[in-house]
């Protein structure tokens, strides 16, 4: 199956554990992926225009090779989708942009989420058939954040106050998911710019409330809250001393642990390591 | 105050801005009660929504504008399906487009930050992408001191 593959400024980033296994996923999923080379997204939509224009860029250059584009990060899919949506009912905004682009794009390209990719073009039925390494019921705080599920109108995820999707991932490739109440609660995402407060404060109640339902990891889907979550922690404990250590991990590189990729997963780049509890449950 | 910015031509501009109809607010609250930062802001989203009727030049002098982290939990559970987000997006518009610039590129934040949030925040806190229009004149209503001053007791490290 071929997929458009958009990595965003993924490989740049801090923590790139969400982006470096995706080629070996596709390998042992037997997927053909072509890459929509990385300009930025915008990381953040707002409804000006001009800070569409790079997520317009990458849309229109995938139009131009396929109708589905596939990202692992949650905020590329937001403010693709978003753009989309908006790009489809705005016709001022259409007629700006084209304006500036010099090609017109009203919303053809359909974008995809890799969890929804693989809920709804592979199974995760079918998943499960791929999975080598059996993670031992390894329990993870699915933390969804805000921007996989709203707005809902334009994501279609998933119920945006009681979603499933990532319970059902965790489910088919082994792991034991763990349900708490703050799991599409917002981590204060980039308010770390203007206040590490929020932050703190937020970050703080996910990570004490999966631990306090029993978790052992959280999961994410976005670096932000992978930022938030796991390299604020120093910060975090210095205010919450109680707090343990808790690994966070990308759901990514849990996939390519239970597929059995033994290929580097950027680990070594998390604050808290969870090669640590991984050894806990891994055979070898 | 000039007529130019009378209250209700601010009121105005606003709703035209964002295209959300404040006046069907119900007031009943949920935006605050599951606001991850209503608790540092010093107004409420649904108070943001109600000055945005009644007194809008209260809104370009206050923080709650500057630390909406647009998670959209208020939208979704609106039942009148107002875009608090966006009402804060034209508010800080406004202000922004006069030219200013809120977000100190720090060694310490660029050092510490993902790429992700830098970006993010220069959408939010700086005005590169704005159309600058000098005639907006708004500078009686806010200072920069007073939206860069830190929250009580907080501080930056």
């Amino acid at each position: 199956m071929k997929v458009l593959y958009y990595p965003g400024c993924l490989p740049y980033s801090r923590t790139t554990g969400l982006n470096l296994p995706i080629k070996a996923i596709a390998k042992a999923l037997k997927l053909d992926i072509v890459e929509i080379p990385g300009i930025c997204c915008g990381a953040f939509f707002t409804t000006n225009p001009a800070d569409m224009y790079s997520a317009v860029r990458t849309l229109l250059d995938a139009r131009r090779k396929g109708n589905e584009l596939m990202t692992t990060c949650a905020l590329c899919y937001n403010v693709l989708a978003q753009t989309n949506f908006t790009l489809k009912k705005d016709q001022d905004k259409r007629e700006q942009i084209t304006a500036f682009l010099g090609e017109e794009y009203s919303g053809e390209v359909e974008v995809l989420h890799f969890l929804q990719f693989l809920r709804d073009r592979i199974g995760f039925d079918k998943l499960n058939e791929h999975v080598r390494v059996s993670l031992n019921g390894l329990k993870i705080a699915p933390y969804y954040g805000c921007l996989l599920l709203r707005p809902y109108e334009v994501t279609k995820l998933d119920n945006p106050e009681h979603p499933t999707i990532f319970e059902d991932f965790l489910i088919s490739i082994g792991c034991e998911p763990v349900d708490f109440p703050y799991k599409t609660e917002c981590c204060g995402s980039y308010l770390a710019a203007v206040s590490f407060d929020a932050v703190i404060e937020h970050s703080y109640s996910i990570i004490n409330s999966a631990l306090t339902n029993g978790a052992e990891a959280i999961a994410v889907a976005c670096p932000l809250c992978h930022f938030n979550l796991d390299q604020m922690q120093e910060r975090i404990r210095l205010r919450y001393q109680e707090l343990n250590e808790t690994p966070i991990l990308y759901y990514t590189q849990l996939l390519a642990v239970a597929l059995g990729i033994k290929e580097t997963l950027g680990f070594d780049q998390h604050f808290v390591n969870p090669y640590r509890l991984l050894t806990k449950v891994l055979p070898s | 105050m000039s007529s130019q910015y009378s209250k209700e031509s601010l009121t105005k501009k606003i709703v035209e801005a964002s295209g959300q109809n404040v006046f069907s607010c119900n007031l009943c609250g949920k935006c605050t009660a599951g606001c991850p930062v209503a608790g540092v802001m010093d107004i409420k989203p649904h108070q943001v929504v109600r000055l945005v009727q009644i007194e809008p030049k209260i809104l370009l002098s206050s923080k709650a504008i500057w630390l909406c982290a647009c998670c959209l939990a208020c939208v979704t559970r609106c039942p009148k399906q107002i875009d608090i987000p966006k009402l804060m997006e034209s508010l800080r518009t406004m202000i922004l487009s006069k030219g200013v610039d809120f977000l100190e590129y720090t060694q310490d934040l660029l050092t510490l930050l993902p790429i992700q949030a830098m970006v993010a925040a220069k959408g939010r806190y700086t005005s590169v992408n704005l159309p600058v229009r000098q005639s907006v004149r708004l500078e009686k209503y806010f200072t920069r001191e007073r939206i860069k001053a830190p929250i009580k007791g907080e501080t930056h490290n």
